[in-house]
């Protein structure tokens, strides 16, 4: 697994892992972001459970497990949370913060643990990280990608974490941040096609970030967004037409064969 | 994942199939015990049938095998739920090793990395990770002298869930060898039920032999009793071999957390 230091400036920063190059090439390849603000830290997105190994192993070059503070789930899925026992059974101290909508569900990930989740109401919240560490913002993204889904803000780094928007199926040698926008768009089109369910969401959650105006929008999969390509991304999102599947004709007339042969 | 990571973990995944299979036996005999008494009623009605005193006493053999499964109920139930108690406590057990598996790992990676650092000849496989002695004392071992403080507070604090986690699994794993024996114990029982069963279905035989006619059907019954006993025999073996397999790999399991 890689990592490497995103944002440094004096004692706040932002390292991105990822690249694991150790997972089972079926498990979907993830980045996870470490805030380390003031000597304490926020674990963003912290990956599924099988590559936990990695991930803390990769993250204790930077910090403690004492510094690790606070650790927040953007969504539901289990390329996110279900590896989150596993970390608070590590440190009984650090607080997990997941969407209200999605806690009864994550609770599933249990693992025999002491297992408690800190439910993000669905207008946001504005959490500490630690006592000493800054504040983020975690910001609504409901319905652009989970019902329940939330994007993080750093002001301190000007850094928004988005979460699986953004996010890119990529090649292992792609490059850490986009170079090449138009190029990029063919490993986000089809991710945000399928995944993405509200036009109208989307649009909302652009406007949101458009006056937030991040200099960096980081995905948990794929390659980040920087300045002129932030705006390129919120353009491209802009005019996406999410959220439409429909079966071609021939495969729905076999389908209804089939229907009709469960019905009899 | 490393060689003695992999085998720990594969040989607890054995353990917890051969929990399945006691369980999935266990409910078998359910089958084997009404079997058993279909056959003991339908010994009973022939016998009626006979009006001589050898009637009388096939009626009295048959009697003594329709209360075999009445005797056998009890103990078939109590296996039934020691079994799925067993089932239980193995998998509970099993997530929780899995978690210890997970940290190792992580442990493992760790100790590499520093290793590699510090330009050791040694790698994590050349420490016994899985043991509580070498865990409590890993962060203060010679060769991460030179190691960052912060990365020995790593080591030491994943060492330390470990401990915790081990010393907790020890406990599950002693009440699973506990129901493991007490099993083992039901099963003793049951095959000396069936040993009865067979007996009787020998007396029958030889008293039958005295009959003028109907022979062959109590011979039919006598031979449909050694085949339900067989097929006893084999099933209370298979699980009195898982029971035997899986102690065994507890005991090397749990040797390997707590031996020197
Ligand atoms: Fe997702
Ligand atoms: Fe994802």
């Amino acid at each position: 697994m890689k990592s490497e230091i995103i944002f440094e400036s004096g004692d706040h920063k932002w390292i991105v892992l990822g690249r694991d190059t150790s997972k089972k090439d079926e498990v979907i390849d993830t980045n996870e972001y470490i805030i380390v603000s003031n000597g304490e830290a926020m674990l963003l997105d912290p990956g599924g459970i099988e590559i936990f190994p990695s991930v803390l192993a990769e993250i204790t070059k930077y910090v403690s497990i004492e510094q690790i503070k606070v650790i927040f789930a953007s969504h539901q899925d289990p390329d996110i949370s279900s590896s989150l026992a596993m970390w608070l059974d590590l440190a009984k101290h650090i607080k997990i913060y997941c969407p209200w909508l999605w806690t009864g569900f994550i609770s599933h990930f249990g693992m025999g643990t002491d297992f408690i989740l800190n439910p993000i109401p669905d207008e946001g919240l504005e959490l500490k990280i630690g006592d000493k560490g800054s504040t983020v913002f975690l910001v609504p993204a409901h319905f652009c990608h989970s019902p329940g889904n939330f994007s993080v803000y750093d002001p301190k780094a000007n850094i928004l974490f988005s979460g699986d928007i953004g996010a890119a199926l990529i090649p292992n040698d792609a490059p850490l941040y986009v170079d090449d926008f138009a190029s990029h768009i063919k490993y986000m089109e089809k991710f945000h096609l399928r995944w993405m369910p509200s036009v109208g969401s989307l649009r909302q959650w652009v406007r949101r970030v458009r006056n937030i105006n991040p200099n960096i929008i980081a995905p948990q999969h794929g390659s980040i967004f920087v300045g002129e390509n932030v705006h390129k991304f919120l353009d491209w999102l802009d005019n996406l037409e999410v959220g439409k599947w429909e079966m071609g004709a021939e495969a729905s007339d076999i389908n209804k064969a089939v229907w009709m042969k469960w019905k009899k | 994942m490393s060689q003695q990571l992999t085998k720990y973990r594969s040989d607890i995944s054995q353990v917890f199939k051969l929990g399945v299979n006691i369980l999935n036996n266990a409910r078998a005999l359910k089958g084997i015990s009404l079997d058993l008494k279909l056959l003991a009623v339908n010994g009973i009605v022939q016998a009626g049938k006979i009006g001589s005193s050898q009637g009388q006493s096939l009626i009295t053999l048959s009697g003594f095998l329709s209360d075999l499964p009445i005797q056998i109920a009890p103990e078939l139930e109590d296996l039934e739920r020691i079994t799925t108690d067993l089932a239980r406590q193995l998998t509970v057990s099993l997530i929780s090793i899995i978690r210890f598996i997970f940290y190792s790992n992580a442990l493992s990676i760790s100790l590499d990395r520093l290793l590699i650092q510090s330009k050791s000849s040694f790698r994590a496989s050349d420490f016994k990770i899985l043991n509580i002695q070498e865990l409590t004392k890993l962060s203060k071992n010679d060769v991460f002298l030179k190691t960052r403080d912060l990365d020995k507070e790593n080591i030491e604090q994943i060492a330390q869930v470990n401990i915790g986690i081990s010393e907790n699994s020890r406990l599950m794993l002693d009440k699973a060898l506990d129901l493991l024996s007490k099993a083992a114990a039901k099963i003793e029982n049951l095959k000396r039920n069936g040993f009865i069963a067979n007996y009787m279905g020998s007396n029958i035989l030889i008293e039958s032999s005295y009959l003028t006619s109907d022979q062959q059907s109590f011979q039919a019954l006598v031979n449909n009793i050694r085949n339900i006993v067989n097929r006893l025999d084999t099933n209370l073996d298979s699980m009195i071999n898982s029971i035997k397999d899986a102690e065994n790999i507890l005991r090397s399991v749990m040797m390997a957390n707590q031996s020197n």
